[in-house]
């Protein structure tokens, strides 16, 4: 729901930045660093499903993946250069992929450690470095301590807003959920504004089983807005594109040693190490939260998550709630097979 | 009924005194076989599950290129769970484990682990004190022993090579060695004896110089080795063995065997048309056609990527720095180009006509990279083909598509032989 | 001197007498049960029509997933390499050949001389196959060939997304229920039959000319839709059904030396 004013703003900003476009799919890419060299980070969310996705990557694969390696051929998602991290196996392959295939668009591999202990940090510290490096070669930027504050204390504020939105229980998950989504393709100053503008709004009736929803899946409005319709309400969601971006980066001493420690310690993705770390979270959620279910909703061939979910159901089974799996496809295309069994897990013990 | 016969098989397989009868029954029979290396193959992995059953040692889970050295280091028994699946598999056993295992994992996942993890559940393993694993190779794996400590109740430390090859990326590695070194020995109660580190790397090394004179003699025409096999028991030593001296004395029979059969001139098969390099670790371990397949056409299978030898000679005066590189100079870490530069190497040293990718269900790190690979032979022209299937679940397996694209692979390679 | 070119499929049986290069006779029978069976009765009914004395017969040639059991055949052949040397026959400006069978895809390259340079297969699952159109077909209520005119007459095709045979089939249950017209689900189907076979082929290089062979290729529906997408006019063989057969006579012919 955005106005032409928006829309304009955007489509006159993102015209200007051509040339200046970095895209990037994982977030544990702290996207300040590209935004303080004066660029537009965009995370790569190509529509639908297109004729070149088979043709690079098995496919058995994971389908966020495929279809970024599809539009990337098939010049639907054009970025001027490309941050890509090893953090799944999809991810390396695609990286193989689009520099065998697209051996003119700049491509900087970011090595994100699996552990978070002091030595990973200083590791994944020095990787930024290297990162900063090349963006301001392949860009002809520079980037200095000044421009990441700003970009810093932008991004926080974009995760205020997300705090308070989330705490204030007045917005639908669906929604909010949305904006996320239509923010990574924003610059800064528009998702802040549009998430202000959404602050502003009066509170939605809201009520409904309440269900924590975790997992892979990048697209998930259709189906958390399935479970609002069917008379469940997503309090918590642990979803690379949810709740797990909205811990404020402390502006410290060493801004960009802060930055590697807010990004890599944050709650976790299931292909960090160790797995009991986000069983833990997990379970934190559940202790606060209170839900009444959880869906563990995961792309299809995902393989840390495909393996951590019977650990999930486990601790589900421990605190008493009911469990439910789905696998989904990148474009969160609801089927008939989900509504089902979503519309059955929502009736339990009713 | 049946479960009473699981019950009594479970009641053998975790009794370390199994073992200890049929290894020297196995042997005696063995010895009747040309293959010294096989015999001691098996002999090897009868003493490997006697020694895990028994107990007396500390039992250590680990994966596959997980350097070895250090689980010998600490006196410890080694214990590989993918290698145990395929062994499984070979003796068309892993119906029944994959099945227990696949109700709560998905069948998207790598059977092997699969496999593991029913058996885990049905108590067919020897529990580990410890499991020790390395995330190089596959998300999968990274979860997979994650899965089976917390099944175990028992730590998991993870080593988490890194993907650049930089200077900071090696400092990065030889900590962590270390790290999982001294936390290991701390864990199990024991002295970290540096000592032991050396010696396991002085004999890796002893055990590398046969490798690479096998692989040179592997270099003959005709080919003087199955590939089949070097895919099978080979590969199995060298995910296992290093370090011990037991893998030196197989490698060594090993060498001896490959040498005999060059002075005959004996290649492996009666008529080599076509020399083939397979490509992943891996094959399917239980019964099937390919091999047989591949035979009646008269095609070899000269070499195999998990023997290709791409670590350097340890330095046993400077272990940690031997293991580092010996982690890092793995071609399936980091970008694909170097995976692909060691498959050209392979293909001219081995004066290869044709290359198979097998593309094992579930198994996307590998499988994610076979396009590219092959666009990259084409170009060269040389001929490719990717065969899809499975290494360790049989109900995977469809043998009139596996017959039908090999069969048309070796048409294509018949054509170019022709023209 | 005659030669013999069997195809043995899964659902249907060819044969195809070959002399010099002529086609003497073809027969096409359902296989059933019993693919030996099936092997011998086409071949003497290929006799038959073609007028011709077995003992005429120099070679025969099997392909197909039946090959392997037919005693009277000299050689087996792959049908990968017979369906590119049957099209290259028949277009000899064939360089891409789409293979839609009863129950598997395939999409070959071959080159100038008619040899098979790269292929692709979808055996995994029969949908986008022969017996796909079967079932959707009388879900529809329609016959084949109905169906097929309806799916290239429409206009609008409702987009199927269903990847599997058997939810494929609920999907257009469901269509109907909404009151979606017959003809724009008929065209919805084809097109992504055509759309997957598109998708397979873009793991090949594919060059023009395309032809086209197997049954399905007589659905006037799915050749238009592929032509839509890979921008090329198609060949379709008089018979897209025994372009198998004739490659293994052709096969038969040249290994005669």
């Amino acid at each position: 729901m955005y106005t032409i004013e928006f829309f304009l703003r955007e489509v006159v900003l993102l015209r200007g930045m051509k040339g200046h476009r970095v895209g990037w799919c994982c977030t544990y890419l702290p996207v300040e660093i590209i935004e303080a060299g004066g660029l537009l980070p965009q995370r790569l969310v190509p529509e639908g499903g297109g004729p070149k996705d088979d043709a690079l990557l098995d496919p058995n694969f994971c389908p966020y993946i495929r279809r970024v390696a599809g539009a990337l051929m098939e010049g639907k998602e054009s970025p001027d250069g490309l941050v890509l991290m090893n953090t799944c196996d999809g991810m390396r392959r695609l990286f193989d992929a689009i520099t065998h295939y697209l051996p003119s668009l700049p491509v900087f591999l970011l090595d994100v450690p699996r552990k978070r202990d002091e030595a990973a940090l200083l590791y994944f510290y020095e990787g930024l470095k290297e990162l900063i490096a090349w963006l301001q070669e392949t860009f002809s930027v520079k980037i200095r301590e000044e421009d990441l504050r700003e970009a810093i204390k932008g991004a926080n504020t974009t995760r205020k807003i997300l705090r308070k939105l989330w705490s204030k229980r007045g917005i639908k998950a669906s929604n909010l959920f949305a904006a996320i989504r239509r923010g990574f393709s924003l610059p800064r100053e528009e998702f802040n504004r549009l998430l202000k503008e959404r602050l502003r709004r009066p509170p939605e009736h809201l009520e409904g089983r309440p269900i924590l929803m975790t997992g892979s899946l990048l697209e998930a409005t259709s189906l958390i807005r399935y479970v609002e319709e069917m008379g469940g309400e997503v309090i918590a969601l642990d979803l690379c594109t949810g709740g797990r971006m909205v811990e404020e980066v402390p502006q410290e001493e060493n801004l960009l040693l802060s930055l590697a420690r807010a990004y890599l310690r944050k709650p976790p993705c299931a292909r960090m190490a160790p797995s009991t770390e986000r069983l833990e979270l997990l379970e934190g959620l559940i202790e606060r939260e209170r839900p009444e279910g959880l869906i563990y909703y995961a792309s299809k061939f995902c393989d840390p998550y495909l393996f951590e979910a019977p650990l999930v159901r486990d601790l589900c089974g421990k605190r008493g709630i009911p469990f439910l799996l789905i696998e989904g496809e990148y474009t969160g295309q609801v089927t008939g097979g989900m509504k089902t069994r979503v519309q059955a897990f929502l009736e339990l013990g009713r | 009924m049946r479960d009473l016969g699981i019950r009594l098989l479970r009641f053998f397989i975790r009794r370390a005194e199994s073992y200890t009868l049929l290894k020297p029954l196995l042997s005696l029979y063995l010895l009747r076989e040309g293959n010294e290396a096989f015999r001691h193959w098996v002999l090897f992995l009868l003493g490997n599950l006697r020694e895990a059953h028994r107990h007396s040692k500390p039992v250590i889970y680990s994966s596959a290129f997980f350097p070895t050295e250090l689980i010998y280091a600490l006196g410890a028994v080694p214990f590989l769970p993918e290698i145990f699946a395929a062994v499984v598999a070979y003796f068309d056993w892993s119906r029944r484990p994959i099945a227990v295992a696949t109700g709560e994992l998905s069948s998207d996942l790598c059977s092997f682990h699969r496999s593991v993890m029913g058996l885990a559940r049905e108590g067919f393993l020897p529990p580990p004190d410890l499991v020790i694993s390395s995330s190089q190779i596959c998300d999968g794996a990274n979860k997979f022993f994650s899965c089976l400590a917390h099944l175990y109740g028992v730590p998991h430390l993870l080593l988490d090579p890194p993907y650049h090859a930089g200077k900071t990326a090696r400092m990065h590695l030889l900590s962590q060695m270390r790290e999982v070194f001294y936390e290991a020995s701390r864990l199990l109660g024991i002295r970290p004896d540096g000592g032991r580190l050396s010696q396991a790397l002085r004999l890796s090394g002893e055990a590398r110089s046969f490798i690479e004179r096998v692989n040179e003699l592997r270099r003959t025409v005709p080919a003087p080795f199955p590939g089949s096999e070097g895919l099978s028991y080979v590969a199995g030593m060298n995910f296992y063995s290093l370090g011990s001296p037991e893998g030196v004395r197989f490698y060594r029979a090993l060498s001896s065997h490959i040498e005999r059969r060059v002075k005959e001139g004996k290649g492996y098969l009666l008529q080599e048309r076509y020399r083939l390099l397979w490509l992943h670790h891996i094959r399917p371990y239980y019964p099937n056609g390919i091999f047989r397949i591949l035979e009646e056409k008269r095609a070899a299978v000269v070499f195999e990527e998990p023997n290709h030898l791409f670590w350097p000679p340890p330095d046993p005066e400077r272990p940690w720095e031997s293991l580092a590189d010996k982690v890092l100079s793995n071609p399936w870490t980091g970008p694909l180009s170097r995976r692909i530069r060691i498959v050209e190497e392979m293909i001219e040293k081995y004066r290869v006509d044709g290359v198979i990718h097998f593309s094992h269900w579930g198994c996307r790190q590998s499988s994610g990279g076979a396009g590219v690979i092959g666009d990259v032979l084409k170009k060269k022209g040389i001929p490719y083909l990717i065969l899809p299937g499975d290494g360790a679940d049989p109900d995977n397996y469809s043998p009139g598509q596996t017959r039908t694209r090999l069969e048309a692979f070796l048409e294509m390679l018949a054509e170019v032989q022709r023209g | 001197m005659v030669y013999a070119g069997l195809d043995i499929g899964s659902l249907s049986s060819e044969a195809v007498l070959l002399q010099g290069d002529e086609i003497l006779s073809y027969v096409i029978l359902p296989t059933g049960a019993d693919p030996q069976r099936a092997a011998r009765k086409c071949f003497y009914e290929a006799l038959q029509k073609g007028g011709v004395k077995e003992g005429e017969v120099v070679k025969v040639v099997a392909t197909g997933y039946g090959r392997l059991r037919i005693p009277f055949a000299q050689e087996q052949v792959t049908e990968i390499t017979c369906h590119a040397k049957g099209a290259h026959f028949l277009f000899p400006g064939t360089r891409t050949v789409i293979d839609i069978g009863g129950q598997d895809s395939k999409v070959i390259t071959l080159d100038e001389a008619g040899r098979v340079t790269d292929f692709v297969m979808n055996d995994k699952c029969a949908a986008g196959t022969g017996r796909f159109l079967e079932v959707m077909a009388q879900a529809l209520e329609m016959e084949l060939e109905e169906m097929a005119e309806e799916a290239a007459k429409s206009r609008r095709s409702i987009p199927i997304s269903s990847m599997c045979t058997v939810f494929a089939e609920s999907e257009v249950i469901s269509l109907i229920a909404e009151g979606h017209r017959r003809e724009e689900i008929a065209g919805g189907l084809h097109r992504s039959i055509a759309e997957r076979i598109y998708r397979m082929s873009k793991r090949l290089k594919v060059q023009e000319e395309i032809t086209f062979t197997g049954g399905v290729a007589k659905n006037r529906g799915i050749v238009k839709a592929l032509e839509k997408l890979f921008k090329l006019k198609i060949n379709v063989p008089f018979e897209p059904q025994i372009v198998g057969a004739l490659g293994a006579a052709l096969v038969a012919r040249e290994r005669d030396r």
